[in-house]
């Protein structure tokens, strides 16, 4: 289509009624309104009678019967009485006659399919008498919607707002969208239409926000040229994968289109300018998540919302680093999107615990992190296999999680996981490992190893000493600890999760924990009623103070005397044996203050009252 | 971009901009006066069998919303707002009963002067301004043979479901009768020139349906007067009272017309 028809095609449809307003109130007076039925009437079997013999010839018929005749009054034309037996005698011989007649029904009633108590919803044209061409309808879809935004955001579609610039984006882009071949014409436009509609409402909603904004046009022409037109361009020619692909985008283009301009609002600077890079990347983005769910039936693997949610964090990365998506040619690298978004998708669905919105949840942190780490773990890494390291980060947490989540019986800590709280876990793993440059690349499995290792360890929490918040600080201490100390408390493999030093020392302090929790008082009282200390901050605590013990000096940690659950052992006894004197506090600070000594010389038996005296009061001169 | 789509965009957004307001308010005002009077009328059908529902109330708010619409239609320069105003007006003053008896008539001639004046012609509001005169007036006389219905069934005159009108009340109910089939008859002579208009088909089958149910009404009316003619055999002594064979003869040929007109087949049930 020549542009200049799209320019004749707006003017005529705003010259329909000369104004933007006109259209807008042609569309009031135009639309379907209430058209109220008459009141029924009450007719009695009576009238019906005299009804239908009003007709001569039918009068004629019932006097020749001899039966009936005798019923009527020839003079006055109506039955002889209105007796109930002369009434319904006569009655069942209009019903009869009507019968032999026709016995036809009424077959129009049906047809008025938009009835409402009481009356219908009616047009006021006739469509075929009163066309409009394909363009002319979209310009009017779009007057419609920016006229609803005049009233309540005056300022997005005055003179030069983004408003003006939204609309001018996508109306020049309507000879891309609609084809010169007429067979398709209706199809194509009438879905066009929508969509347009559809990308001009979320668009104007999230500009409207932003009155602060400044948009650029050629910009904005860009973005809609790279999202909405090869949306409406690739409306399969099969009529079931047409319905389809308009199912999937009735259900997703809105908050897809939302997504995308909310990345526009959040970072102007990246559509700013002539490099016309993000834009093609952020189509990119959208193109590949329709496609994917369309082609490969990934959609059910996550939740919609699911999918959102990863292809907010996507279109993320592609306005920070549009280079990741951008290959020769200034092509899109469509296929390196495709490989990302079903490659999360059949990663969490295999991992099971985190299929769903849950593993989505997951992805987008992952997807996140690695973004704003891109400069320096990019630096490291064939930028190529950005989303294969994507992919990696969030399988090694997803699956270490999950082998232990498959059987609860083994889970320990874990089986008292929310939903939020796992993610808040994978959350702390995913960050610390995109920020360690190193940790990840292609055949790293430290990050799986450092899960693992956290995770066998609080699978030996069996008696929930500790609460699931305890257990995040525990990990984001351990996670820290592991990627500044590379292979000295979790190892550099998963191989070695299992009996990974880390795990080793949370176990052994839970050991401790556990044997003083079931020791009895004089009174033959446990756990807590007995006064033990070593459970919920405290040992919590003390595990993080041996972490961070153990990470600057592995070697005498991993010794076979076990100094560090010696310690433990031994406070835990001084404590016990003067619970006047002492309490968690005390326990906690004998640990901080003993345990280095503990770790040189590999391990501590005896703990003299002077000692403990000179701990604690540094702690009261304190 | 070339010059010839900058120009494209400016002109679209000045024309957008420069929405007179107006226009938009007007426009806003019919949406509002439409969901108003769709609302009156679908809780009129839901309480219609209600006897404690207030009906006289629900009249007056039709009349007020009908007052609104002449007051804004009078008010306003475009001619094709106002038949949509006048259209909103027209179903009021007529589902208004007699609240707005009064009215409907000057609303009609009103709202068919703005048709006329219309460019293009709105097809189903001018139909509906036209309708509404012989909708309102079958209604009016429904609500008067009830009337009159409700008095024979008080007489202790009637005998055997026998006559209870006087001789006056009588000829009111031929009247009412003549009025009906009148009503009737301004839907036949309206149909070709609406079917010829570019409404929708479903307001073709809309406006039979409404024939039809006119029809139906005429017939309740002309039931009703059939058995309050008074027979030489009725045995009290009063003098026969016929209904007038110009009456019958109407009623007779109403159907046949009705059914030609409709396209019905002769046999065909109008299923009142």
């Amino acid at each position: 289509m020549n542009p200049l028809f799209v320019l004749f095609g707006i003017r005529a449809a705003l010259r329909l009624g000369r104004t933007g307003a006109e259209i807008y109130a042609q569309r009031s007076r135009d639309r379907a309104v209430f058209l109220p039925d008459l009141i029924k009437p009450d007719i009695d079997r009576y009238a019906l009678i005299v009804t239908f013999y009003a007709s001569a010839a039918r009068e004629q018929a019932l006097l020749d019967d001899e039966a009936l005749s005798p019923l009527w009054d020839e003079d006055l034309h109506r039955p002889i009485r209105k007796s109930p037996a002369v009434v319904d005698t006569l009655f069942a011989a209009v019903i009869e006659a009507q019968i032999q007649e026709a016995g036809t029904e009424d077959e129009t009633e049906a047809e008025l399919s938009v009835e409402i108590a009481g009356g219908f919803m009616i047009e006021q044209w006739n469509r075929s008498a009163a066309p409009i061409s394909p363009v002319g309808r979209i310009a009017i879809t779009m007057a419609d919607i920016a006229l609803e935004f005049v009233g309540s955001n005056p300022s997005v579609m005055g003179i030069g707002g983004n408003g003006e610039r939204l609309i001018g984006a996508i109306a020049l882009n309507l000879s891309h969208m609609i084809p010169d071949d007429q067979d398709e014409f209706g199809t194509r436009a009438k879905f066009a239409d929508r969509l347009c509609g559809i990308f001009l409402r979320a668009g104007l909603s999230v500009l409207a926000d932003h009155p602060e904004l400044v948009v650029d046009q050629d910009h904005l022409q860009a973005l809609m040229a790279e999202t909405l037109t090869p949306l409406v361009t690739n409306l399969p020619d099969d009529l079931s994968e047409q319905l389809e692909w308009r199912a999937l985008l009735d259900a997703l283009a809105g908050p897809a289109a939302s997504a995308a301009f909310a990345v526009v609002a959040e970072r102007p600077d990246a559509f700013l300018g002539k490099a016309f890079s993000t834009d093609k990347a952020v189509g990119a983005v959208t193109q590949a998540l329709f496609e994917t769910l369309s082609d490969t039936g990934l959609r059910e693997q996550l939740t919609d919302a699911g999918w959102l949610k990863l292809y907010k964090s996507v279109l993320r990365v592609a306005a920070d680093r549009p280079d990741l998506f951008i290959g020769s040619g200034d092509q899109p690298k469509k296929e390196l999107l495709r490989d990302l978004l079903s490659g999360v998708a059949q990663t969490l669905h295999a991992s099971e615990a985190f299929d769903g919105e849950l593993g989505a949840e997951l992805a987008a942190i992952a997807i996140d992190a690695l973004n704003e780490n891109a400069a320096v773990l990019l630096e490291l890494d064939d930028q190529d296999e950005w989303q294969t390291l994507a992919i990696d980060m969030i399988d090694q947490v997803s699956g270490a999680l999950a082998d232990r989540l498959r059987n609860p019986d083994q889970a320990g800590a874990l089986r008292q996981f929310g939903k939020q709280q796992l993610v808040e876990l994978s959350r702390i793993f995913l960050v610390q490992a995109a920020a360690t440059p190193g940790m990840l690349g292609i055949g790293r499995t430290e990050l799986k190893a450092i899960v693992s290792g956290v995770a066998s360890a609080m699978a030996a929490d069996e008696n929930l000493l500790l609460t699931s918040d305890d257990w995040l600080k525990i990990a984001a201490v351990a996670a820290a600890e592991a990627s500044v100390n590379p292979g000295r408390l979790f190892g550099l493999n998963e191989d070695t999760a299992e009996g990974a030093l880390g795990a080793e020392i949370i176990g052994g302090l839970l050991t401790v924990a556990a044997a003083e929790w079931d020791k009895l008082d004089a009174e033959g009282a446990a756990g807590r009623d007995a006064g033990h200390v070593l459970a919920g901050p405290t040992l919590r605590d003390a595990i993080t103070v041996a972490l961070r013990a153990a990470a600057g000096n592995a070697r005498a940690a991993a010794s076979a005397g076990k100094p560090i659950e010696t310690l433990a052992a031994r406070i835990s006894d001084i404590v016990r044996e003067d619970p006047e004197a002492y309490g968690g506090g005390e326990w906690l600070l004998l640990f901080r203050e003993m345990i280095g000594n503990a770790l040189t010389e590999g391990t501590i038996v005896d703990i003299s009252d002077d000692e403990i005296r000179t701990i604690l009061s540094k702690r009261d001169a304190a | 971009m070339t010059r010839p789509f900058r120009n494209s965009v400016l002109i679209l957004a000045v024309l957008l901009a420069a929405a007179c307001a107006g226009q938009v308010q007007t426009a806003s005002s019919l949406r509002s006066l439409d969901t108003r009077l769709k609302d009156t009328l679908v809780q009129k059908n839901v309480h219609d069998s209600d006897p404690i529902f207030n009906e006289v109330a629900l009249s007056a708010a039709l009349a007020a919303i009908a007052e609104d619409a002449v007051d804004q239609a009078r008010e306003t320069p475009e001619a094709n707002n106002q038949v949509a105003l006048y259209r909103v007006a027209a179903i009021a003053f007529w589902k208004a009963g007699e609240a707005g008896e009064s009215r409907i008539a000057s609303t009609v001639s009103e709202g068919l002067a703005a048709c006329d004046r219309a460019a293009p012609r709105p097809a189903r509001d001018c139909a509906v301004i036209r309708l509404a005169l012989p909708f309102a007036q079958t209604e009016n006389e429904f609500r008067k043979l009830k009337i009159l219905q409700r008095l024979a069934g008080q007489s202790q005159a009637g005998l055997d479901g026998g006559a209870g009108l006087n001789d006056e009340q009588f000829r009111a109910a031929e009247g009412v009768l003549g009025q009906m089939m009148s009503a009737t008859d301004g839907l036949l002579q309206a149909r070709p020139e609406i079917e010829n208009a570019p409404v929708t088909e479903s307001f073709i089958l809309y406006l039979d349906r409404q024939t039809k149910t006119s029809f139906c009404h005429a017939a309740a009316a002309f039931g009703f007067l059939s058995a309050e003619q008074i027979s030489a055999a009725d045995g009290q002594g009063r003098p026969v009272r016929a209904m007038s064979a110009a009456s019958r003869s109407a009623f007779a040929g109403l159907e046949p017309r009705l059914k030609a007109a409709l396209g019905m087949p002769d046999a065909a049930s109008l299923n009142c």
